[in-house]
């Protein structure tokens, strides 16, 4: 600066221009300049601070420097919360890496969409998913299984679409556990004899649920097949209450037939045991009031028996050594009954003639028990209200 | 002016940087294997499991680098038939995790294809096939009855079969345990049965059986209610029975003692024929008695004992009711 000319002020012709242009030139370039610095400044400054980043809440991330992982431990995952730094790309690559808790569900031993899950859709083979059990009977079974990745890299990068890998398994784990089981213990959650692998290592048999020897199974393959992920749990999630259902159509109609066909059995039985309590009731009550009225006949027996016995030794004794006088009596006795009874009015008597030579009609004696006389002719006879 | 040049200066060096890293660095991802081919010699390779990173190369045409997908990647087939070894005709399916495991002779395999992308679609329809023709082979040695009644062994069993079968064995091994598969750079991490089914016919007729069975079970249920409804009945009719029944042997039992009781009174009291016959006319008046003050028809003879009852007539005393 020191070396500029100083203002000439004779400058006043052309001569001197040049020097005033070159001026403006200069200033001009160094303000342009200035404005540059300021401007790569800022973008420096918006550069550096691109390079900061939060994780989102619910996700882990990992920065690939060049290509590796930075962090190449569970613990050492990226987490939200905190700020994060990475050089932009190529240098460093923040990648969104899954983690926590998360499901997968095997759908090849169900039945479709669940529109179709009427029952009254019949089953259909080619269309329909199933699962074959050991006593050759078709299923539909649906399982979802929950797990918690353990180790991200391995779970992310070891795969190139772990879901397919999980579904598979879980495909695998239902077909092969569902051809050990009986259709019955599996619908029915009965334990059964399945062959297992002992601490040993040696083939074995162990009794077991469906649900647990799919369980052991799932795990078993993800142990193998070294996932990164732990195994949280092993649901059917075949209808509204988990269970596997039957072929639906024909079969599910019929199965729901015989639910109810034992059911109604079930009444059926208990009627009946309510009808032979009934019964038994019934004759007790029948047997008790026997046993009273023969206790009753009994007593009046006795008292009937002995009153007459009594008459007789009474009878006896008054004609004690005068059997006419007795046959008087009793004659008369005899007669006031026959007079009392022709004298009866409501004992009626038809008197039949004696056959030829005397002889007896066939009829001797009929006693016939008349019909209680009308209710009006009651009040007739009995000089009632009515005439 | 320096302002100037210091700018123009930075900026050429980064181009330059920029221009000499892809000259002479690349990249390995920890998911990549990478294939460096060298006209100086044997390829150099980085798998990403251990070399991911940032490394050294020289410029085309003296190295090339050729990068892969390290993965495990996952083939399906089809849900087809199979000829079981009984005769049936059987639908499975199979799945298998498959990687890259020798980058070379995988892109001796491959090459082929063009890019990194297509050889690996290559590789996948590759395996796919060996899958394929595996499945009948080792399908076509198991009988169905025998992998639904055995349960988890032979799956087991099966899955090795399927796995040789996929691995294969060249007609020119020189080593134990060489395979196909290793000739084109592969291996298998996992194999699995994914899916068993049967035909529709087959699966139609076991859906009618266990209609059928369903059926026969309703009907054992019927049958074994209205049997055992029968028999509870019974026993409710033959119990009610044998209760009247020992009440009513017990009213008579009763009875007869009531009346052997009194009996043995009147057999006391009647020492003599005429002390017998008081007592019969005694009876006869009481039943007599009994007949009086009830509405009643009386149909009688008129030679009726009722009206002689002394009479010299014996016979007819004795045959009235």
């Amino acid at each position: 600066m020191s070396e500029e000319p100083q203002p000439n002020p004779g400058l006043e012709t052309g001569e001197t221009g040049t020097d005033v242009s070159t001026q403006a030139l200069t200033q001009a370039l160094r303000s342009g300049f200035v404005i540059l610095y300021v401007v790569i400044i800022i973008l420096l400054g918006y550069f550096l601070a691109s390079n900061f980043f939060r994780v989102e809440p619910g996700q882990r991330a990992v920065v690939l420097r060049f290509g590796k992982p930075l962090q190449t431990r569970t613990d050492d995952v990226l987490k939200e919360g905190k700020l994060h730094f990475a050089w932009p790309y190529p240098v460093d690559e923040k990648v969104v890496v899954s983690g926590g808790e998360s499901s997968v569900e095997s759908t090849v031993g169900w039945h479709g969409s669940s529109a179709s899950s009427d029952d009254n859709v019949q089953f259909n083979a080619g269309r329909d998913g199933y699962v074959l059990t050991r006593d050759w009977n078709i299923l539909h079974v649906k399982v979802q299984m929950t797990y918690e990745v353990e180790d991200p890299i391995r779970y992310n990068f070891e795969f190139a679409d772990v879901n397919a890998v999980l579904r598979s398994l879980l495909d695998n784990a239902l077909t092969v556990t569902a051809s050990q089981f009986e259709a019955r213990n599996i619908l029915e959650r009965l334990p059964q004899d399945v062959p297992v692998t002992s601490e040993s290592g040696q083939p074995a048999t162990a009794k077991r649920l469906f649900q647990e020897a799919l369980n052991s199974r799932v795990r078993q393959l993800v142990r193998r097949y070294d996932l990164g992920l732990t195994v949280k749990t092993v649901t059917l999630t075949a209808d509204d209450n988990g269970n596997p259902r039957l072929p639906r159509g024909q079969v599910t109609t019929l199965a729901n037939n015989l639910q109810q066909s034992r059911k109604s059995a079930e009444d059926q039985i208990r009627n009946a045991e309510k009808e032979k309590d009934r019964q038994i009731t019934v004759a007790k009550d029948e047997a008790r009031s026997i046993a009273r009225s023969a206790d009753v006949d009994s007593e009046q027996l006795a008292t009937q028996l002995g009153n007459e016995l009594r008459d007789l030794e009474s009878l006896w004794k008054a004609h004690e050594g005068n059997p006419e006088t007795l046959r008087l009596e009793l004659r008369k006795r005899l007669q006031d009954q026959v007079t009392k009874i022709l004298s009866d009015p409501s004992v009626e008597v038809t008197r039949l003639p004696a056959g030829p030579g005397g002889s007896r009609p066939r009829v001797k004696l009929m006693v016939r028990r008349l019909p209680p006389p009308p209710p009006e002719a009651m009040d007739l006879s009995g000089g009632g209200k009515k005439k | 002016m320096n302002a100037k040049k210091t700018v123009v200066f930075v900026i050429g060096t980064l181009l330059l940087l920029v221009f000499l890293s892809l000259m002479f660095t690349y990249q390995v991802r920890s998911t990549e294997i990478v294939l460096v081919q060298s006209i100086f010699g044997d390829p150099e390779i980085k798998d990403g499991n251990q070399d991911a990173g940032l490394h050294f190369k020289l410029p085309w045409p003296l190295q090339e680098v050729y990068k892969l997908d390290g993965r495990v990647h996952v083939v399906e087939t089809g849900f087809d038939q199979e000829l079981a070894a009984g005769g049936e005709t059987v639908l499975v399916s199979v799945y298998a995790g498959w990687f890259v495991k020798d980058a070379e002779q995988f892109r001796k395999k491959f090459s082929s294809a063009g890019s990194a992308d297509d050889m690996m679609l290559m590789a996948s329809e590759h395996v796919r096939g060996r899958v394929v023709n595996a499945r009948s082979e080792a399908v076509g040695t198991t009988k169905l009855e025998d992998l639904l009644d055995n349960g988890q062994s032979l799956y087991d069993t099966l899955e090795k079969k399927l796995l040789a079968a996929v691995q294969g064995v060249p007609s020119d091994a020189e080593e134990e345990g060489q395979s196909l598969l290793d000739e084109a750079g592969l291996e298998i991490k996992f194999l699995g049965i994914k899916r068993v089914g049967l035909t529709e016919t087959i699966a139609n007729g076991v859906v009618d059986s266990m209609a059928q069975f369903k059926q026969k079970q309703i009907d054992a249920v019927t049958t074994a209610t209205e049997s055992e409804e029968g028999r509870i009945l019974t026993i409710a009719q033959n119990q009610a029975k044998t209760i009247v029944n020992d009440a009513e042997n017990n009213a008579t039992k009763q009875k007869s003692e009531a009346m052997e009781k009194v009996q043995a009174q009147f057999v006391n009291a009647e020492t003599n024929r005429l002390k017998a016959e008081v007592a019969i006319t005694l009876k006869k008046i009481k039943a007599l008695e009994a007949l009086r003050a009830k509405p009643i028809q009386l149909i009688i003879s008129d030679n009726h004992p009722l009206f002689n009852i002394f009479s010299d007539d014996r016979d007819g005393a004795e045959t009235q009711p």
